[in-house]
């Protein structure tokens, strides 16, 4: 079998089980997150957010299926997390191993010094690529598990375009003995066992919680509503739909009620109107003698007539009251 | 045809590589007891067509044993002990006048240096008009004497020695010489049982023969081979690091050059085919790091009053790779 193409099969089958682990590990990780705010009922938060508040207790209808829009909200995110733990996982672990960090602690501090100097220096340039190399990775996986052709498989695809002796020589043997090695070698087969087991173990505990109906753990709803109605002072009384007195004893209220309707005290302004009015023509007239009083101007009944007639035509002295009236209600305001 | 007839003796000079190795190793192994590291790194440097200082004490063999390597792969060798008087006409040779016919005219004399194996012994004694005409010859494979020209022959090795224990009087070689060499050996004192074996063999009345292994021919084809053993980019890059490391401030003072990565990648290469192996490994990089290194770096004093050696500094630096 050629080389350079076994090897960049080798190459994309890697990447394909790649995805397919990370595919798991995102599954894993968001159902474990998800599984986690169903427990400590993180949903509730939602409510502390404005744009969001109102859809708090709606339920969205798919299907045959009815989801809370929190649910599907906490859904999103726990995917949307999972997807960003995976990512950062790879890249944190070298500077995190307990065997990096044994390393430095062994070192003297003269030594870490330096250390810390040089890693701040230019690195030695050694013509890497920050792309992904499928095809290197998978020799490297390949000459793990089948010790024989380690440094040999990659020293022949290296050198597969060389036409000296040893070259030659070297890919003709390897070439020979890749036949009998198989791509799926490559695949870690014990952790993708393990990674399905888990998510059922975990989908299952999931929808035990979900079907269950199980109280959260922590009190979520209670420190939202304290988060929210934080204030003290006699500036605010809560009143209660009936008009009851308010209760102070907020240890025994009931949260789960009808909402209280709050009322600000105001000033107090007189309403009251002044002496002559609320008797405007309109309580005056009748039919027998408004004909005698008022000529016709227009051929609707004089009794019922639009607001805007009235101050066209008022009678004598109306004019002074109503300005009064008005003086009055812009001094009290 | 010439062309295929070399070509066919390469490929079975290579079909035949590792039984030259085994017969080679066999024959010097009748007259040197243990030693085989040296001897392995003794034969990296002749196939890379380089050259090697090897520092030891006296009394250890290095004359016996670069002698009979000379012997088994048919190469003539020369010998020259350096002493502060010791002049560079002692070594490239010099034009005497000659009287023939009634006639007078001069005539080259060569030196020991024309010759395939030279034993420079305790090379660090000679002054340094004398070390650089000889190194000089080391790296241009020529000598020049009166305006003339003289190649030397071809392959050419020189084997120089420092006795690591008698360092008064002496002239160091500066670091710009000791990078010309490829390697740098060391050689210890033999185990108990070796010594022993010594003992034996040369307390008898049979001093132990060796005969001629491989000829000149074959050596040519080995050193042509050499170059061809491929090796990965992945390991061609670790070399490069490694020595790359060496110019980092720490420990060492001065790092190694350029020249140390192309040593070091020729030397992983000779080693391999000697092993019998069609392919560098790991293992052949991270070996010869030591003798290729050990000469071409500068510890810093804080290291030195430490007592760290620069195998100490080489395997610092293998520890971070």
């Amino acid at each position: 079998m050629d080389i350079e193409p076994f090897v960049r099969k080798a190459g994309s089958r890697l990447h394909q089980y790649r995805l397919l682990y990370n595919g798991l590990d995102t599954i894993l990780a968001a159902l474990i997150l998800f599984a986690a705010a169903i427990v400590f009922d993180i949903g509730a938060f939602f409510r502390l957010i404005g744009p969001i508040e109102p859809y708090v207790g709606l339920v969205l209808n798919i299907g045959a299926f009815a989801v809370s829009y929190e649910t599907l909200g906490l859904l999103l995110l726990c995917i949307a997390a999972a997807v960003l733990i995976v990512k950062l996982i790879p890249r944190i672990r070298p500077v995190f191993s307990g065997k990096a960090i044994v390393r430095f602690f062994k070192k003297a501090i003269g030594e870490r010094k330096i250390e810390i100097k040089r890693s701040s220096e230019k690195p030695v340039k050694t013509g890497g690529t920050r792309k992904t190399d499928w095809p290197s990775q998978a020799v490297s996986l390949i000459e793990t598990k089948n010790p024989a052709l380690k440094d040999r498989l990659r020293t022949a695809y290296d050198n597969v375009r060389n036409d000296d002796i040893v070259s030659q020589d070297l890919v003709a043997h390897v070439s020979e003995e890749i036949e009998s090695v198989p791509l799926s070698c490559m695949m870690n087969k014990k952790k993708i066992r393990i990674d399905i087991l888990a998510i059922i173990v975990i989908f299952a505990a999931v929808l035990f919680f979900w079907a269950a109906s199980i109280e959260p753990l922590v009190d979520t709803d209670r420190i939202v509503s304290d988060f929210r109605y934080n204030v003290s002072g006699d500036e605010l009384s809560h009143v209660t739909p009936d008009g009851d007195a308010p209760s102070t004893d907020t240890a025994g209220s009931v949260i789960t009620g009808p909402p209280t309707i709050s009322q600000s005290k105001g000033t107090e302004i007189d309403v009251s109107l002044p002496p002559g009015s609320g008797i405007g023509p309109g309580s005056q007239l009748d039919a027998e003698n408004a004909a005698e009083i008022f000529g016709p101007s227009t051929d609707y009944d004089p009794t019922s007539i639009a607001a805007g007639h009235y101050t066209d035509a008022l009678p004598e002295g109306y004019e002074t009251l109503v300005k009064q009236y008005f003086e009055k209600m812009a001094e009290n305001s | 045809m010439d062309n295929d007839t070399d070509s066919s003796q390469i490929r079975q000079t290579y079909a035949n590589a590792g039984r030259i190795f085994n017969t080679l190793f066999e024959e010097i192994g009748k007259v040197i007891v243990g030693q085989n590291d040296v001897v392995e790194q003794i034969m990296i440097a002749l196939l890379c067509n380089g050259h090697a200082l090897l520092e030891s004490s006296p009394g250890l063999g290095k004359t016996l044993t670069i002698s009979t390597i000379s012997r088994v792969i048919d190469l003539s060798f020369s010998r020259i002990q350096c002493t502060p008087d010791l002049m560079p006409a002692d070594i490239t040779g010099t034009t005497v006048v000659e009287e023939r016919g009634g006639t007078k005219e001069f005539r080259f004399e060569k030196g020991p240096i024309f010759t395939n194996i030279l034993l420079a012994d305790e090379i660090n004694r000679a002054s340094p008009k004398t070390q650089s005409a000889l190194l000089e010859a080391m790296q241009e494979k020529q000598v020049t004497v009166a305006g003339s020209t003289y190649r030397l022959d071809r392959p050419f090795f020189v084997l120089a020695t420092q006795n690591p224990i008698e360092q008064e009087g002496t002239y160091p070689l500066p670091e710009a010489q000791l990078d010309r060499f490829l390697l740098k050996i060391l050689l210890d004192y033999p185990s108990f049982e070796d010594e022993l074996e010594i003992v034996n063999r040369y307390t008898g009345k049979i001093e132990p023969q060796t005969s001629r292994g491989i000829s000149r021919a074959t050596l040519a084809d080995l050193q042509n081979l050499t170059r061809d053993v491929p090796i990965s980019e992945e390991l061609k890059q670790k070399a490069i690091r490694i020595v790359a490391l060496t110019r980092q401030p720490g420990a060492i003072e001065y790092g190694a050059s350029p020249r140390a990565s192309i040593a070091l990648i020729l030397a992983s290469k000779a080693r391999a085919l000697i092993r019998g192996r069609n392919f560098v490994s790991d293992e052949d990089v991270r070996t010869m790091a030591y003798p290729v290194l050990r000469h071409r770096i500068i510890l810093s004093f804080d290291a030195e009053r430490t007592g760290m050696t620069p195998d100490d500094a080489v395997s610092d630096i293998l520890s971070k790779i």
